[in-house]
């Protein structure tokens, strides 16, 4: 029996997590949450999130530094490996800012990203171009 | 002429070079102190200074003389310094018996036997006393006595000018020292405004991205069956905060480019792309609004000096003014033209046209024409404007337009080589005054 198929939703405010994980939840996935990258790394290492969106400015661990470690991390490795990620990017930044925190995302081993604030049509095309609900991958 | 007075006359020149050159009160004193009592073979030289507006001296050069004769610090004015004050020279021909003297034991312990007196006198005041020392009781001769006074009179000078320059300096001093301290604070206040800038864009969009999250989230029904009306309130809800985000970040904006502060990567380029995507953001504005978007481009577009996304920006705000106040029908224009040193970029509209007396300020900050509906934030022309002009460029309005005699000509020029009045580089202009 497939293993429910989770995305894991990391933001630091609580009312977009709110709105994605309707969204998402709407779509047919489960939704597991987390408010930083402290957070985000236990849930994923406890709950072996499919697909992990995550915000990239948050206070204690931001996106950056958890995309560091999942990439260069070697304890990491089993988790990366099976995980598709799609970073958020903030509203706070002004588009140079934005243009060089996607580049380095990418860089840093992100498949996707999304700019707040999302549509729901935007948000479901997109996860669905890496996973279906119901433990199927794309 | 006499070898003696050869000798003087030397030493006045001496003097009056030495006086001419260094400007520092005691260098022209301890100058005047040594050549005299030199010149004169005397034991020893003393200048006073009187200190303005009092009855006091003090001692501010000596020669010949040893420290402990010199009473340093101040000395009140006796009946001797009275009468020299007065303009009269005062010869004491034996320090050790004269009942003027105060200190005849001092005079004597010091070898010192006569003490002329001379008065250093600027437009009818004293400023001063030069004291001559003889170790031997002496009278001084006519000759001596004018060399004496021409010496006087050249120090007094000397010594006026030598203050009032120091005055003007000091003055200087603490006007440059305010001026640095302001500078500083002005700085200061540069970077707190920027950095507070920053987190205010922030602080108020992040709420903002919350809302529009929740709302979009209701309108597509996935909070629960959403009726016509209430998605219709909700769209219309969105649209209101994207006008604030858009005001939010033209405020941060236009504070950052008041501030000096602007964000820019100048590069020389040809706007091609730029142009291409500027069009596109107005494509679908145009569209909805039934303005035709017309473009005159030259086959080569020639290299400008830019940043690309700023000078996007620039296109942008005067595209969707064009098209904001051209009724359905109408058309809006972009033009570029080819120059010598500059390219010449231009947007006409057969819109409603900007009235005779609106003109001049078309191009403020919040500025709304008289004749229309207020659309937008009412930064985008002025953020334009500073763009250009920051860039090096002029910017200007015509209306009517001069070719079609209705609606609005927007022109800017873009230098296409670096320029005098052009700040390259990212980083600050300098310290603006209108800082408030």
């Amino acid at each position: 029996m497939a293993e429910q198929l989770k995305i894991l939703v990391v933001d630091d405010d609580p009312d977009i997590i709110d709105s994605l994980t309707m969204v998402l939840e709407s779509g047919g996935y489960t939704v597991i949450t987390a408010r930083d990258g402290e957070e985000a790394l236990v849930k994923i290492q406890t709950a072996r999130p499919k697909l992990l969106i995550l915000d990239l400015l948050m206070p204690r661990k931001d996106g950056f530094a958890v995309l560091k470690d999942l990439q260069f991390e070697e304890k990491w490795a089993p988790c990366k490996e099976q995980m598709f990620v799609i970073v958020l990017t903030s509203v706070r930044e002004e588009f140079a800012r934005r243009r060089y925190y996607l580049e380095t995302a990418m860089e840093l081993g992100s498949d996707d990203f999304l700019e707040k604030p999302i549509s729901p049509q935007e948000l479901l095309d997109t996860v669905a171009r890496f996973v279906r609900p119901s433990g199927q991958t794309v | 002429m006499s070898s003696a007075s050869m000798g003087d006359f030397r030493v006045l020149s001496d003097i009056a070079t030495v006086v001419n050159s260094t400007l520092t009160t005691e260098e022209v004193l301890r100058a005047t102190v040594k050549s005299v009592t030199e010149a004169l073979g005397v034991k020893g030289c003393a200048t006073l200074l009187r200190l303005p507006g009092s009855d006091e001296l003090v001692h501010a050069a000596d020669f010949g003389l040893s420290e402990s004769y010199l009473k340093k610090g101040r000395i009140s004015l006796g009946p001797i310094m009275a009468e020299v004050c007065a303009g009269n020279a005062v010869l004491i021909l034996d320090a050790t018996y004269d009942r003027r003297v105060e200190y005849p034991e001092a005079a004597r312990e010091e070898g010192i036997a006569s003490i002329l007196s001379v008065p250093l006198m600027h437009v009818g005041e004293a400023i001063g006393i030069l004291r001559i020392y003889t170790s031997q009781p002496r009278f001084f001769s006519e000759e001596e006595m004018e060399f004496i006074a021409a010496v006087a009179n050249l120090s007094a000078v000397a010594l006026n000018r030598a203050r009032e320059h120091e005055n003007q300096v000091g003055d200087l001093k603490s006007q440059a020292e305010a001026c640095s301290l302001e500078l500083r604070r002005l700085q200061e206040g540069r970077k707190y405004l920027l950095r507070f800038l920053a987190m205010v864009g922030h602080d108020l969009k992040a709420p903002i991205a919350a809302v529009e999250s929740y709302l979009s989230v209701l309108s597509a029904g996935i909070a629960g069956p959403v009726t016509d009306r209430q998605k219709n309130i909700v769209q219309r809800s969105s649209v209101r905060l994207r006008e604030l985000v858009a005001l939010i970040n033209d405020l941060v904006d236009i504070s950052r480019l008041e501030a000096g502060q602007i964000p820019m990567e100048i590069i020389k380029m040809a706007p091609g792309k730029t142009i291409e995507a500027a069009l596109e953001v107005i494509g679908s504005l145009a569209r909805e609004k039934g303005v035709e978007l017309l473009t005159e481009l030259p086959d080569a577009l020639p290299e400008v000096r830019i940043d690309s996304k700023r000078l996007q920006q620039v296109l942008v705000n005067l595209l969707v003014n064009a098209v904001n106040y051209t009724p359905q029908g109408g058309t809006a224009t972009l033009r570029v033209r080819n120059g010598e040193k500059h390219v010449l970029f231009e947007v006409v509209d057969t819109g409603v046209g900007i009235p005779p007396q609106d003109l001049s300020r078309v191009f403020q900050e919040f500025f709304r024409g008289s004749n229309v509906e207020p659309k937008g934030t009412g930064l985008g022309l002025s953020i334009a404007r500073r763009i250009v002009e920051y860039l090096g460029g002029k910017i200007w309005v015509e209306s009517p337009s001069p070719e079609t005699g209705q609606g609005s000509k927007f022109s800017f020029t873009l230098p296409k080589e670096k320029s005098e009045e052009a700040v390259s580089g990212v980083g600050e202009l300098p310290l603006k005054e209108s800082l408030a």
